[in-house]
């Protein structure tokens, strides 16, 4: 396992989960899951569908149990950098309209960079799906974007 | 060759390809026009470059090490359990006493639960023993019923009764309707008059007589077959005849014309009578692996010219 894909595991369930705490326990459990999976295979064969399979099946046992509470603290707040002129509101506007698995793809695809070939071999699904998933996806965070930019103005 | 533009509607299917520079020349050519026309199409492509945009801005977030490490740090679930026991802070007579426990249990567990299987498997022997008895006090009736079984074999599918003999008193009877058996011990008790005894196993269970089909086999000789094959053909239509196999009614062949057909069972006399017009010839039935359906029967018809 890579630091990248470390990074990349905490990300998607920072962007995934609202709530930080949530997003480290996530973490911790989809990477044990991850180095589960990984463990016999060959150093050569590529682990990222693996890594989107275990992020997604650790991101539907939690988002089941959203309402439980984990205790935040100092590394889990200040874990995620986020710059200070981003505004986050449109992204969780839009996690909370949009069906989940649209966010999704497009949490690995364009916010991780994951391969699309990745993304659907690690979901089961076509390249194809993938692609109309980002496409519909960026769609409709535009849209929110656009109005919101539009209510601002 | 006319060229096709694209709908508004695959246009803008198509735009995150566009976009995302996936598409080739013809089809983005195709999407530009499109974009050029359409109010509609441009509206949704900036709604994709807001989306893009936003998204370049949310891949500024990053996650700091001290967050990677701690989650890195973090003791899988097996080693939580384990250090929540704190078993390994245990002084070490307990930790030996803790291990004599388990081991004690499963002791217990093993030599009280391994009988148990075993009864189980003693139980169907002990059945399997006392069905071996039976079978033998048993025996006698079934080669009786045996007999009867033969009989009924060679029966047709009609419904059809059969007497067994005096030998076997508890099966009175065993009837066949529509290749459904009646078991004999059902039988046994629903004849009034019939003496109650045990039921008898299931082994004695008379088994369904498979149906087999048959075919009609004629052979005819003929002066002139090109002459006779259609009027041959045209009395087998007009009486309902239908071909079976592969080929057309009356397939010419070397020597002769080929008949394979079905005609209903109400035309079989009158259709034999009219092809005995023709030349005489002898019906033979015999085997064949299709059934055909109640009122049809099935002829193989062979028409051959006649050596001078």
């Amino acid at each position: 396992m890579t630091e990248a894909q470390m990074k990349s595991v905490a990300l998607f369930f920072f962007y995934a989960f609202a709530d930080k705490a949530t997003a480290f326990a996530a973490s911790t459990e989809a990477l044990h899951l991850f180095e589960k999976k990984i463990k016999n295979l060959d150093s050569n064969v590529n682990s990222q569908p693996m890594l989107v399979f275990s992020t997604h099946k650790i991101w539907k046992k939690y988002s089941k149990k959203k309402n439980k509470s984990y205790q935040p603290n100092t590394v889990t707040e200040q874990g995620w950098i986020i710059p200070s002129q981003l505004k986050l509101e449109q992204w969780w506007q839009f996690s909370k309209d949009t069906e989940s698995i649209i966010v999704l793809t497009l949490i690995w695809s364009i916010l991780l960079d994951i391969d699309e070939k990745d993304i659907a071999e690690g979901l089961g699904v076509s390249e194809g799906t993938v692609r109309y998933r980002t496409g519909k996806a960026l769609k409709l965070l535009g849209s929110i974007q656009g109005h919101s930019v539009g209510v601002n103005a | 060759m006319k060229k096709r533009s694209l709908s508004e509607f695959m246009c803008m299917e198509m735009l995150y390809d566009y976009k995302s520079d996936k598409l080739d020349a013809l089809r983005s050519q195709a999407v530009e026009e499109c974009l050029s026309s359409s109010p509609r199409v441009r509206d949704e492509l900036k709604k994709l470059t807001l989306g893009m945009n936003y998204c370049e801005k949310l891949k500024e977030i990053k996650v700091s090490l001290p967050l990677i490490e701690a989650i890195s740090s973090q003791p899988k679930p097996t080693e939580k359990l384990i250090s929540k026991l704190g078993f390994t802070q245990l002084p070490q007579p307990v930790k030996w006493g803790l291990e004599a426990v388990v081991v004690a249990v499963a002791i217990a567990l093993f030599v009280t639960q391994v009988p148990e299987l075993f009864k189980g498997q003693e139980d169907s022997l002990v059945v399997r023993k006392i069905e071996t008895s039976n079978d033998i006090e048993v025996e006698q009736k079934e080669e009786s019923i045996d007999v009867d079984q033969s009989h009924i074999a060679q029966q047709s599918a009609e419904t059809k009764v059969a007497v067994n003999p005096p030998e076997a008193p508890k099966v009175k009877e065993s009837v066949l309707v529509e290749d459904k058996v009646v078991k004999p011990d059902v039988m046994a008790v629903a004849t009034p008059g019939s003496q109650t005894s045990a039921p008898l196993p299931e082994s004695i269970v008379v088994k369904p007589v498979k149906k087999q089909g048959y075919v009609y086999r004629l052979v005819m000789f003929v002066d002139n077959v090109d002459e006779v094959t259609p009027q041959i053909v045209q009395l087998l239509e007009t009486n309902g005849g239908k071909k079976a196999g592969e080929v057309e009614l009356g397939w010419r062949r070397k020597g002769g014309s080929y008949f394979h057909f079905t005609i209903p069972k109400q035309n079989y006399g009158l259709v034999t009578e009219e092809l005995k017009k023709y030349s005489d010839f002898n019906i033979v039935k015999s085997d064949h692996p299709r059934v055909m359906p109640e009122g049809v029967e099935r002829f193989i018809l062979w028409v051959e010219e006649r050596k001078q």
